[in-house]
């Protein structure tokens, strides 16, 4: 079983299931009425990390539900 | 200069993001406590190989899209349903499930949209559980009498001798003709539950059940070549309720931790189910 957490995103639940998948993490975020969307870090040019989907889609998904997750994980 | 969603990255981080996607695209689908699919995500079906008695467990998306859909737009219009010019509501369809009986002829008595799935593209669902919901008419306070709306509870209904089962499907891929996007789509076929003693108690609404196979008729179901009078006999098949249980979940289980973990409910509120003792 994967772990698996809620967030608040919207008023709405998200629930998030955190995988490894060769060693890599990515978390896949169920949302009411949506597919699962996948979110993982990379690292841009400059060193920093950022919050992306996988595969490519909108930025201020990934920038918003990212930093919910990671509120939790630091949590 | 490589960028990835917006961001400049090294070519190695490229890269490597690339090759996350290929592994997500590939990933253990399996791995996931919830195979409900209200959201039209992806399910686990066995798939018959072409011109082999083989199959393999492939990701498919819940809820059957005719071929003929342009884009994901017209897929939500299809689903959801839309105003059309004149401004009436046109309803959507339902299609994650397909009765048994209209298989081949709808319930206007019309060729079914989907009766080359029912001949050429039957699939095998493999299902650890699924969900239903018993309406229960709360009584009047004041008068006694049950109120005109039901207050639904959920359920979750198991086969206890089996960690995962067999629910006969249909499958059509279908291709999103604007962005390419393909996927393979289905709809599991379902039977009246009326006769099955659990299940006419807990999907009390609308008395019908996915249909159940055992293995027998799961192999026949997948690379039998059919009539399509024993295609509807086999989707009409009822699992014995004797090998089959059932317990109230939490109302909003879809949002929990463990969607699967019971609840309990007073028996005023949700009176238990009465079964006969299995012999």
């Amino acid at each position: 079983m994967p772990e698996v957490f809620n967030i608040n995103y919207n008023d709405q639940t998200v629930k998030i299931e955190v995988h490894d998948i060769n060693g890599q993490t990515i978390y896949r975020a169920h949302m009411v009425g949506k597919h699962p969307i996948v979110l993982s870090r990379a690292r841009n040019a400059m060193g920093n990390y950022f919050w992306t989907l996988i595969p490519q889609g909108d930025k201020k998904i990934a920038n918003e539900i990212g930093a919910l997750i990671e509120e939790h994980v630091k949590k | 200069m490589c960028y990835y969603n917006g961001q400049r990255v090294t070519r190695a981080e490229k890269i490597r993001l690339m090759q996350l996607e290929k592994l997500v695209a590939d990933f253990d689908f399996l791995n996931s406590p919830l195979q409900e699919g209200f959201d039209f995500g992806p399910n686990a079906v066995l798939k018959p190989i072409s011109g082999k008695e083989d199959y393999d467990i492939v990701k498919m998306e819940w809820g059957f899209l005719p071929t003929y859909l342009q884009n994901r737009e017209a897929v939500q219009r299809f689903r959801i349903g839309y105003k059309d010019e004149n401004g009436k509501w046109i309803t959507g369809y339902d299609t994650l499930n397909a009765k048994a009986e209209n298989l081949f002829m709808n319930e206007k008595g019309k060729p079914s949209m989907y009766r080359f799935a029912a001949k050429e593209r039957r699939c095998l669902v493999l299902s650890s559980g699924f969900y239903e919901w018993r309406q229960i008419f709360p009584k009047n306070k004041r008068t006694g009498l049950p109120l005109k709306t039901p207050v639904k509870y959920p359920y979750r209904i198991f086969l206890p001798d089996e960690e995962y089962f067999f629910m006969a499907g249909i499958w059509n891929p279908w291709t999103d003709k604007d962005t390419g996007e393909h996927v393979d789509t289905f709809a599991i076929t379902t039977t009246t539950a009326t006769g099955n003693i659990l299940m006419e108690q807990v999907h009390n609404s609308k008395k019908r059940m996915p249909t159940i196979l055992n293995e027998e008729l799961a192999y026949e179901w997948m690379f039998g070549k059919l009539s399509d009078e024993r295609i509807i006999e086999i989707a009409k098949s009822q699992y014995p309720w004797q090998k089959m249980q059932a317990y109230s979940i939490a109302k909003d289980f879809k949002a929990a931790l463990d969607p699967t973990e019971a609840f309990s409910y007073s028996e005023q509120d949700l009176p238990p189910l009465v079964l006969p003792i299995a012999a």
